[in-house]
């Protein structure tokens, strides 16, 4: 999944930029995945087709894809070791711990407010039943 | 030339298409979890279907201005694809009518949306094989075809006895005459449905949850269907009269080769698959599918 912030400071190609090369390293996206066509992930985040392909260009040239005439884009072998996705998610935890910190929490409210927003989740997924019968 | 369609044919083919559909839509059910979100899906469910119907009555109004061209039988042959293309254009709007992931955070998954995760196997595949029997048939009827009494190129079949004493003149026949303001109108629809496939497939989906987007896929799915279905009937509909029209002529010349009342026969089994696939058509176009919590 690819999250782009129209809001943030960060241009939304940099985000997609950053997101996959993540993706690629900690080795979520194989060698020889194909990304989703440019046109179909512009769509599907509602931004411009030039956003993504600059953001896949980018990938080309730092070494992650590679882009192919009908053959769409391919992650490519990574020739630095890879970062394990439990070291990746373990770092996210860091950063949100020393955030919450930096506030002026602690570890245990940082917790406590991480399953309270999961709860919430739920919550709001059972508030909105599905139609009985939608035709579509 | 579609006016040759006997009327109790068709009489026989809706009811059947209608009950089809009932049969289909009962095996399309979508079930998902309650409580999942559909509510970014309905206004694209709204927009799609009254795009659609808008299209259908555009279609129906320049389909009823077709019918009455050249008064030749040209007419009649061209209102089913021309109502088709107005079902197909109808269809284009909606999908470009569709609302845009819009808001401060968007999501999109990884996957890669394929025409052919879409597409009826089965529904395309006939129309694949309509569109070649209709381009093969219209093909060898031109070939054969003469200038009718009036001097129209390619709107009578002329064939002489074995002795050649005899040669006798009828029409119409499907000639060139017919077909290629028949092949103008397939290749319009085809290029048109290529054009809203690609459309259904590249619509932008948000960022969604697992059940919400098997719904979302269940609405591509049936705009593809749609698709497949308008395409099917435009190409079907007017194989029938073309069909009809060519057996009635070569059986007029039964006594003139060996060879021609078989061709004649064979080609009532092409109007006879034609007509079974416009029923197939017609029920796909009747039946949608319905989602259901579970």
């Amino acid at each position: 999944m690819i999250e782009v912030d129209v809001t943030s400071p960060s241009p939304p190609y940099e985000q997609i930029r950053a997101q996959f090369a993540k993706l690629i390293k900690c080795g979520v996206l194989a060698v020889g995945t194909r990304l989703p066509p440019v046109r179909q992930l512009a769509a599907d985040l509602g931004l411009a087709t030039g956003t993504v392909a600059r953001a896949y260009k980018e990938l080309e040239q730092a070494g992650y894809v590679t882009g192919k005439r009908g053959g769409g884009t391919r992650v490519l072998p990574q020739p630095e070791p890879r970062m394990a996705r439990a070291e990746l998610i373990r770092s996210q935890a860091r950063a949100y711990l020393a955030e919450v910190i930096r506030l002026g929490g602690s570890a245990e409210e940082a917790i406590a407010t991480l399953s309270e927003v999961v709860a919430l989740s739920d919550t709001a997924a059972a508030a909105h039943p599905a139609d009985p019968d939608l035709h579509v | 030339m579609g006016s040759v369609v006997p009327l109790g044919l068709v009489a026989l083919l809706v009811p059947v298409a209608g009950l089809l559909a009932v049969l289909i839509s009962l095996n399309r059910v979508v079930r998902v979890p309650v409580g999942t979100d559909l509510s970014a899906l309905r206004v694209t469910t709204t927009r799609l279907f009254w795009a659609r119907l808008a299209g259908l009555v555009a279609g129906l109004a320049a389909s009823g201005l077709v019918l009455s061209w050249d008064g030749l039988g040209r007419g009649p042959m061209l209102a089913a694809p021309v109502l088709s293309i107005g079902l197909l254009l109808g269809t284009l709007a909606g999908e470009l009518a569709a609302p845009r992931p819009h808001g401060p955070i968007r999501g999109a998954s990884l996957e890669i949306r394929r025409a052919r995760d879409y597409l009826p196997r089965f529904s395309a595949w006939l129309a694949g094989a309509l569109s070649l029997v209709a381009a093969v048939l219209l093909s060898v009827t031109s070939v054969t075809a003469s200038a009718d009494d009036m001097g129209r190129a390619g709107r009578a079949l002329a064939m002489s006895s074995p002795d050649g004493t005899v040669r006798s003149v009828t029409g119409p026949w499907p000639g060139w005459f017919y077909a290629w303001p028949m092949l103008a109108v397939l290749a319009t629809a085809f290029l048109l449905s290529a054009l809203v496939v690609h459309r259904v497939v590249q619509r932008g989906r948000p960022g969604l949850d697992v059940a919400a987007r098997a719904v979302d896929d269940a609405q591509r799915a049936h705009s593809a269907r749609v698709v497949t279905a308008a395409y099917g009937l435009c190409v079907a509909l007017p194989l029938i009269g073309v069909a009809l029209v060519a057996a009635e002529a070569l059986f007029r010349h039964s006594d003139f080769a060996g060879w021609v009342a078989p061709a004649a026969s064979g080609l009532l089994g092409v109007a006879l698959f034609a007509a079974g696939s416009a029923t197939w058509y017609l029920a796909e176009l009747l039946s949608r599918p319905t989602i259901r919590p579970s």
